[in-house]
C-alpha cells in the first residue's frame, strides 16, 4: 500500500529575504478520535466499547501520576512517553538554575512495531493536483 | 512531588557561541512498564490486566494502520499521534520527489490534561548527581 502525498508550497523567511521552496508532505486527514478507536478496540477484543474507553481514560490518570514523578511510562505497542526539560545553555556550572529551564516536554518513542512500519512506507505523490489548494496554503517559516 | 533536574556539560559545535556548557537534564525516575500499568487498571476497575494487555495491543495495531494510511489518533485525554514527514526543500514544484523524502515519523501532541499537569509539577535540583558529561 502506497502513502499519498502531496507538494507544498513554503515561505522561508530571514532578516533580508523570504525564499519559497516546495516540499513533500501528506495531505490533511481528520484524526480518528476515542469513540472510532474504542469502537475497532472492542471488536478485536472482549471488552465493549465502553470499557475501553474507560481503561483509555484510566490510563490518562496513570499517565499523569508517572509523569508528575520524573517517570516514563511503557504503552506497549504503542511506544513509550517520558517526560523531558529544555533548558537554555550557560557557560558555567554554577550559573544553571531553575530560572534556566525553558519548559518541560513529553516525548514519545514509537515501539520497534511502528517504527518497521514507518521504515516500510512507500510514497505516491498525488499527480491530480500539483500543488493541493486545501493544503497548500503557503505556510511560512522563520530561518 | 516534583521534577529532579542534574547538571549537564555537552561541547556545542554550532551557533554564535560554540564551546563546552552547561544545561539542565530531567533526571529519569524509570519507567512503569506496560505490565505495571496493566496491574494497576486492574487494581483500579472490573477490567483485568490480561484483558488490559489486550486492550494495548489492539492499541497499537490500530494506531500503526492509521500511521499507514497518513492520518492521526486523537485519544483525547492522552493526546494526539499523528504522521509527520521531514523532507528537503526543492526551488521549484517540478523538482520535488519522492527522494526528498529524508524520514517519516510520528508526532504526539500531549492533550491539555497531560500538558497542564507537566506545567504544573514543581522542579527542583538533583542532589544525586553533581555534574554528567554528555
Amino acid at each position: 500500500m502506497e502513502l499519498e502525498i502531496i507538494k507544498r508550497e513554503v515561505f522561508i523567511t530571514d532578516a533580508q529575504t523570504t525564499q519559497t521552496k516546495y516540499v513533500l508532505a501528506l495531505p490533511r486527514k481528520n484524526a480518528w478520535d476515542m469513540e472510532t478507536v474504542s469502537g475497532l478496540i472492542a471488536g478485536r477484543t472482549t471488552l465493549s466499547k465502553a470499557e475501553v474507553e474507560f481503561v483509555l481514560r484510566e490510563l490518562e490518570d496513570v499517565m499523569v501520576e508517572a509523569l508528575q514523578l520524573g517517570a516514563g511510562v511503557e504503552l506497549g505497542a504503542l511506544g513509550k512517553v517520558e517526560p523531558s526539560l529544555s533548558s537554555a545553555a550557560v557557560d558555567t556550572k554554577d550559573d544553571i538554575s531553575l530560572e534556566n529551564i525553558r519548559k518541560v516536554n513529553l516525548i514519545y518513542k514509537p515501539s520497534k512495531r511502528i517504527k518497521r512500519i514507518l521504515k516500510g512506507l512507500n510514497f505516491e505523490i498525488n499527480r491530480r493536483k500539483p500543488l493541493s489548494d486545501n493544503d497548500n496554503k503557503g505556510s511560512k517559516s522563520e530561518k | 512531588m516534583a521534577y529532579i533536574y542534574k547538571k549537564v556539560k555537552k561541547k556545542i559545535s554550532v551557533g554564535k557561541n560554540p564551546g563546552e556548557k552547561y544545561f539542565a537534564a530531567m533526571v529519569s525516575e524509570g519507567k512503569a512498564s506496560s505490565k505495571q500499568v496493566c496491574e494497576l487498571i486492574d487494581k483500579d476497575s472490573t477490567i483485568s490486566a490480561a484483558d488490559a494487555e489486550l486492550l494495548f495491543r489492539a492499541l497499537g495495531e490500530v494506531v500503526s494502520e492509521n500511521i499507514e494510511m497518513g492520518r492521526g489518533v486523537n485519544l483525547e485525554g492522552l493526546g494526539v499521534f499523528s504522521p509527520n514527514l521531514k523532507t528537503q526543500g526543492q526551488s521549484t514544484a517540478d523538482e520535488v520527489t519522492v527522494d526528498d523524502i529524508k524520514k517519516v515519523t510520528v508526532n504526539f501532541r500531549p492533550s491539555s490534561t497531560l500538558r497542564k499537569a507537566m506545567e504544573q509539577a514543581p522542579v527542583k535540583e538533583s542532589s544525586r548527581f553533581n555534574l554528567m558529561h554528555v
